[in-house]
């Protein structure tokens, strides 16, 4: 039963991969990239990673599809017809690479070091339960400092290239006209989607869940209230930045200031751990979903690339 | 206090600082900071060269659970040509950008994450740390590319953007798969644990594509002329001379920690060939550019052909010849980082003044723009590896490594990349001393061509102090 199971998930990817390849419209690319990115969440799960599992299908299915469903739009609007598809090189290349991977897989070596049993010996002095969260916040910390430091970079990318484009767009379209359906679900969706936002995050610390994966419900509550013309960013566009930078900022902060106590950089206080990982994450939560939210927002109105 | 973290805290507090108070003089505060920095640089620099490499386990969690930092000879000394170009870029973007008031806002913050970045590669002692690195230079270094916002420069950054991610995915992969095999990500532990079998090498092969991609070497290179010739003049130098030098010392370490064991000879004589195909085709390309960006982005494609030659010459070679490839390479990588910078700088006022972009634009400029292109034949005699200059070292050493291990087709390409370097130089040289030309121009700040003068004299002056970072560039430990 299993078997059929997986693989139907199996085949299922695959005819995901093809449809997103050999779609001859791009709306349906997209809509096949969506398909596959839930399928691939499903696929973490049965790999028992359910950590991964949502973080795909929040960020790599949903929020994703949202900005490529945009782009499109975009492209319909100026009459762009989408690039043909060369794609008898890439099916040949990723045909000869997964048979190498395959071949390598069966000539495997045993790994003398056990990461995750390390990882389980260490988890008391961690601070929190969930392995993947002391990974993630503890063990290689500075890794997560740095990702945040990309995602934070992304968005300071999409603003350099909206601010020349974007203010003329923004007022163009002022008027509102807001949907009476859309606009009363959205408003009583949007305190739930906080709240699972929270829980999501508060239960990072002992099972699956974190600042990631509520970071990107958050941002997929802020998209939500967009499309239903709401536009609360309008109403602290200066407090939107600063939201932006404030998780790396925290996190820096706390990284370095414990080196006064003596400690390296990113130690946490033993007996606090926990609290530091919590609180770290909380801010983190609120800073990636407004990252994230922002990269659907700084999407240009009805300008193109003006040439000089 | 260890000074180890404190290279990665400066870059990160001050891009931060960048982007949130953009109403303060981020210019000046910015050259502050480096300078900082460099200090920080140089005293690590002075601790290495006295105690030895020393290595810093992030929060107090030490390797293969944790992620440590490493700071060995070669790292100081990357770290110390990271800042000293760094710092003379931020003074030139500071006179430069003043004719760009909209794409000063987001260059400081950028300029900023990217030096973090290039930091903490040079740091780096863990794979998986290293993608991350990789990571956040190229997403800032796409963001520097496209700041004009032009079309050509929007396109020049999404075509980086691709190339950069596909080498990022092959390398990512590489990293999972001896995750997989060895259960560590940590370079030192791998280094002794890899063993020849067909996943290992799958997975060197996987990065060593990833790397060749992010490098751009030839035939990977088609992304870089427009990205590095389009850019505004201080993005080119700090792109030319330190981002793409970053995945190639990843791809030196990875091979020279390896070895010779599990590299095979025929794959460096192949990466070797690549490097002498991209000196020819870089060179040629060079010659035939209209725009004189485009020239020297080209030549940036030639000249990293150059370090390519360490593969051939250090893999399956003796001890003495393998010792002087590395030194030779890293010499090498030092004295174009400077160079190259310099060139970019000094061509970038030269446009800036003249106000047009073609190489046949510069006719005449050299009664109007001395320091300039005084600047600009410094920064060739290096580039071009005659003496006295930190290119002309290098490529004695490396020539010294081919001739004692026997491999004399190197040395003639060595030979053969010299005199096309100097067709494209001296073309430039030949349109801007035509005496009959009356170009037109506009004053510009003397502090731009001092920035170039500086950047070129360093690359000149390490021809005379080459022994300095060469002491320091030992291979790494199971070479020796």
């Amino acid at each position: 039963m299993q078997f059929a199971f997986d693989s139907m998930l199996g085949l299922g990817l695959l005819a995901c991969a093809a449809g997103v390849f050999w779609s001859r419209d791009l709306f349906r690319s997209v809509v096949m990239f969506i398909a596959f990115g839930l399928l691939l969440a499903l696929t973490w799960v049965r790999l028992e990673a359910p950590d991964l599992a949502l973080a795909e299908a929040a960020i790599g299915a949903g929020l994703t599809g949202v900005l490529l469903l945009d782009a499109i739009g975009h492209l319909r609007q100026h009459n762009e017809h989408s690039p043909r598809n060369h794609w008898l090189l890439p099916l040949l290349c990723c045909i000869a690479l997964a048979l190498l991977l395959i071949l390598s897989f069966n000539a495997r070596p045993e790994a003398s070091i056990s990461l995750p049993q390390l990882v389980a010996e260490s988890l008391p002095e961690s601070g929190v339960e969930h392995p993947i969260t002391a990974v993630l916040l503890n063990f290689r910390s500075y890794d997560t400092l740095l990702e945040i430091a990309v995602l934070l970079v992304a968005a300071v990318v999409a603003m350099a290239l909206n601010d020349g484009l974007a203010a003329a767009a923004r007022t163009s379209t002022e008027q509102s006209n807001r949907d009476p359906v859309l606009a009363g679900f959205t408003s009583r969706l949007a305190p739930v989607i906080l709240l699972v936002a929270i829980y999501v995050l508060w239960a990072g610390s002992y099972m699956p869940g974190g600042a990631f994966q509520g970071g990107a419900i958050l941002a997929a509550g802020l998209v939500l209230l967009k499309l239903a013309d709401f536009h609360i960013e309008r109403y602290a566009e200066s407090l939107l930045r600063l939201g932006l930078a404030f998780g790396f900022l925290v996190f820096l902060a706390v990284a370095t200031s414990v080196m006064i106590g003596g400690r390296p950089f990113l130690t946490y206080p033993e007996a606090f751990a926990g609290q530091f990982i919590l609180f770290i994450e909380a801010v983190l939560t609120f800073s990636i979903g407004l990252i994230l939210f922002s990269l659907f927002n700084q999407s240009p109105g009805q300008e193109v690339p003006h040439d000089n | 206090m260890n000074l180890i973290p404190l290279l990665l805290v400066i870059p990160l507090a001050w891009a931060l600082l960048s982007l949130l108070l953009p109403r303060l003089p981020i210019g000046l505060l910015a050259l502050a900071g480096i300078v900082l920095q460099l200090g920080t640089a140089a005293m690590l620099w002075n601790n290495v060269q006295v105690h030895g490499a020393s290595s810093y386990a992030i929060g107090d969690w030490v390797a293969p659970l944790g992620i440590t930092l490493v700071a060995d000879g070669l790292t100081v000394t990357l770290l110390a040509m990271t800042a000293l170009i760094a710092v003379v870029c931020a003074f030139y973007a500071i006179f430069y950008l003043r004719a760009y008031e909209k794409e000063r806002r987001y260059f400081w913050p950028l300029f900023w994450f990217l030096l973090a970045a290039l930091n903490g590669i040079w740091l780096a002692g863990d794979l998986f740390n290293l993608y991350v690195g990789l990571e956040l230079l190229t997403l800032s270094a796409v963001g520097m590319v496209t700041l004009s916002g032009e079309r050509h420069a929007l396109a020049a950054g999404l075509r980086y953007l691709y190339a950069a991610l596909l080498g990022s995915l092959a390398y990512l992969l590489g990293v999972a798969l001896l995750y997989g095999a060895y259960g560590t990500l940590d370079l030192g532990q791998l280094s002794s644990l890899l063993d020849a079998n067909l996943m290992t090498q799958l997975a060197l092969a996987l990065m060593t594509f990833g790397l060749l991609m992010k490098t751009a070497v030839f035939p990977l290179h088609s992304w870089l002329p427009p990205a590095h010739g389009g850019a505004l003049a201080p993005v080119s130098a700090i792109l030319s001379a330190l981002v793409v030098k970053s995945s190639f010392y990843i791809l030196a370490r990875l091979w020279m920690d390896a070895g010779d064991a599990l590299m095979p000879v025929s794959a460096a004589q192949l990466l070797g060939t690549l490097g002498a195909l991209a000196i020819i085709w870089g060179g040629w390309q060079a010659f035939r550019q209209s725009e004189i960006k485009m020239l020297v982005a080209y030549s940036t494609v030639a000249q990293l052909g150059y370090l390519m030659l360490l593969f051939p010459l250090a893999i399956g070679q003796s001890q003495q010849s393998a010792v002087l490839a590395w030194q030779g390479t890293m010499l090498h990588l030092l004295s174009h980082g400077f160079a190259k910078a310099a060139m970019f700088l000094a061509v970038g006022t030269l446009v800036l003044a003249v106000g047009k972009k073609r190489v046949v634009d510069m006719a005449g400029i050299s009664a109007k723009m001395p320091l300039a292109l005084f600047a600009f034949g410094l920064a060739s005699i290096s580039i071009m590896g005659l003496p006295p200059s930190g290119g002309f070292n290098a490529k004695w050493l490396l020539m010294q490594s081919a001739i004692q291990s026997g491999q004399w087709h190197w040395v003639a390409v060595l030979l053969v990349g010299s005199l096309i370097t100097a067709s494209y130089v001296f073309r430039v040289f030949s349109v801007s001393f035509q005496k009959d030309a009356d170009p037109q121009i506009r004053s510009t700040h003397p502090a731009l061509d001092l920035s170039a003068l500086l950047l070129a004299a360093i690359a000149i002056a390490l021809g005379f102090a080459a022994a300095i970072p060469v002491e320091l560039l030992t291979l790494p430990e199971d070479m020796l």
